[in-house]
């Protein structure tokens, strides 16, 4: 795993420990940010929050252009780079069903693992149903196991589908995740809520 | 706060670098040219004939052959054991998935030595030290392992030992080879390689 | 005159991180880009002519070529025939990435034809020069040579 594995082998070990510290790290991250207060990851739906938009989608952009730098001095093989299946139907259910349970905990699992370590009860009673979710899905998988996989596409990038250089196709992302924070953020002062403040 | 708006005009210049770059899936080589130079100059880098058929009547399965010529060549005629990788197929991919095993010494073949140099330049520069070529191609191995002939009275225990290694490995390729087109399709399709798919998760 | 000046100073206090990382960033690509003695990026372009064989040429192409052709024995060869001998020059294998030699070869205006009394020289040769990102070098073909 991690760049420099192109150009050396490294123990296994070691990419235990780094898969450690940078989970360390994210949990770290996600704790600074406030995501352990699920109004503030609600907040995102109603408009008065936008910081869920704004951290996740620089992590996002930050790694792309990182990737992409990587790949360019021939430290990152992106061949190795794992690309997610895409299931047209499944994404598309999944996301509505996410989405609603979102809202209506006020987590999302990375988050609610976060909350739930530092104690908040309802943090672990969501992490909780994530686990029977997760085991209904499996125990019921003959049942759906057509509308899991229907409509397979294969793992593609966005790139790939607009015929554009990845380059290009980064510094249009960029541009529009500038362009929603902007906008982000007049909402944030259109649907304020004077009982929550941004601080926990 | 000024620090964000900061941060994402440094983001979108760095993004706006990228976009002039011409970025592709392609791997680049990752040794330097002189050193690249110097070890396929070296004459280590090539395998006889005799060799190679010494690998195959042995059974060794520390070795890999990998035949670059195209797939109707490939059908007609293969040394028992190769792997069909057409030239064209072999520099456009990712050789991650032939040249993966790097204990196992991959030995390119082609019909003369033109492509099995390339390919052996080619995947040496992407850091597969484990490369080498057939010397002579399929050529040079039809004409002495397939054609062999011993002329002469007597003959030496060494001689004795190489000639029976290239009747035996004759052997196998004309019976591989004289096989009824289904059957043959058989066996070498089991020598595909299918893409190792990468494991991933999610969040 | 001095206003500008303050203000440029001001700038450069202020946002020296964010300078220093677009510099830095930007000097990285350059040289990857465009540095002499190391190999290019995207190795499967260069040896794309390998592929169809529009890197071989026969000596009536080079002949063609007129003067800007430049032969390039690499060594373990016979005299190399009349019509070339003025634009022939002999380079040892192993000194090919010497700085005369490659500026020599980058130079040259016309084709770069490479030959050799072992054809894996010229190959592998080939190769590392392609990849090196110099697109106008040949391999000379011998007449009546086996298809390769």
């Amino acid at each position: 795993m991690a760049p420099l594995s192109s150009l050396y082998v490294f123990p296994e070990w070691l990419n235990i420990l780094t898969a450690f510290l940078i989970g360390t790290g994210f949990g770290f991250a996600l704790e600074q940010a406030g995501f352990s207060s699920s109004r503030k990851l609600a907040g995102m739906f109603y408009g008065y929050d936008a910081t869920v938009l704004k951290v996740f989608f620089t992590a996002a952009i930050v790694a792309l252009i990182g990737s992409q730098f990587l790949s360019y001095f021939g430290i990152l093989n992106l061949n190795q780079v794992y690309v997610n299946e895409f299931y047209v139907t499944a994404s598309v259910v999944g996301g509505i069903i996410m989405g609603a349970g979102f809202i209506m905990g006020g987590f999302c699992p990375g988050t609610g693992i976060c909350a739930m370590s530092i104690g908040k009860v309802d943090a672990m009673v969501f992490v909780a149903g994530g686990f029977a979710g997760a085991f209904l899905f499996t125990e019921t998988w003959p049942m759906i196991e057509g509308l899991a996989t229907a409509q397979y596409r294969g793992p593609v990038k966005i790139n790939e589908v607009l015929g554009i250089s990845p380059g290009l196709f980064t510094l249009l992302l960029t541009a529009a995740a500038a362009a929603m924070f902007w906008l982000a953020e007049m909402a944030e002062k259109r649907f304020a809520r004077p009982d929550i403040t941004n601080d926990l | 706060m000024k620090i964000r708006k900061d941060i994402s005009a440094l983001l979108v210049l760095l993004s706006l670098i990228l976009a002039f770059l011409p970025l592709t899936a392609n791997r680049s080589f990752t040794v330097k040219p002189d050193f690249l130079l110097t070890g396929v100059l070296d004459e280590a880098t090539s395998f006889t004939v005799d060799q190679v058929a010494d690998f195959i009547v042995r059974e060794d399965t520390g070795f890999l052959l990998i035949d670059l010529r195209s797939a109707e060549e490939y059908r007609k005629q293969a040394i028992p054991g190769a792997v069909n990788v057409p030239y064209s197929e072999f520099i456009r991919s990712d050789p991650e998935k032939w040249l993966g095993n790097r204990q196992i010494r991959t030995i390119f073949y082609s019909a003369g030595d033109l492509e099995s140099d390339y390919a052996l330049v080619y995947a040496r520069g992407l850091g597969y030290e484990n490369s080498y070529v057939l010397d002579g191609g399929l050529t040079e191995w039809i004409t002495t392992v397939i054609k062999t002939k011993f002329t002469g009275e007597r003959i030496t225990a060494r001689e004795n030992a190489l000639f029976e290694t290239r009747r035996r490995a004759g052997e196998l390729f004309t019976e591989l080879n004289s096989l009824p087109d289904s059957l043959k399709m058989k066996y070498l399709e089991s020598k595909k390689f299918s893409a190792r798919k990468l494991d991933g998760g999610c969040e | 005159m001095i206003h500008v000046k303050q203000i440029t100073m001001k700038l450069i206090k202020q946002y020296w991180l964010f300078l220093t990382i677009v510099v830095l960033v930007v000097a990285m690509v350059l040289i990857r880009s465009f540095s002499r003695n190391s190999f290019r990026y995207d190795a499967s372009r260069w040896v794309a002519a390998s592929a169809d064989g529009s890197n071989l040429m026969t000596p009536e192409q080079a002949a063609e070529a007129g003067d800007q052709m430049l032969l390039v024995s690499l060594g373990n060869n016979p005299e190399p025939a009349g019509q070339f001998k003025e634009r022939t020059v002999m380079i040892s294998p192993e000194v090919i990435l010497d700085r005369e030699n490659i500026r020599l070869i980058r130079k040259n205006k016309g084709p770069v034809v490479l030959t050799s009394g072992d054809a894996s020289v010229s190959a592998r040769v080939w190769i590392v020069l392609s990849e090196m990102g110099m697109k106008n070098i040949h391999i000379l073909r011998n007449e009546g040579a086996d298809r390769p």
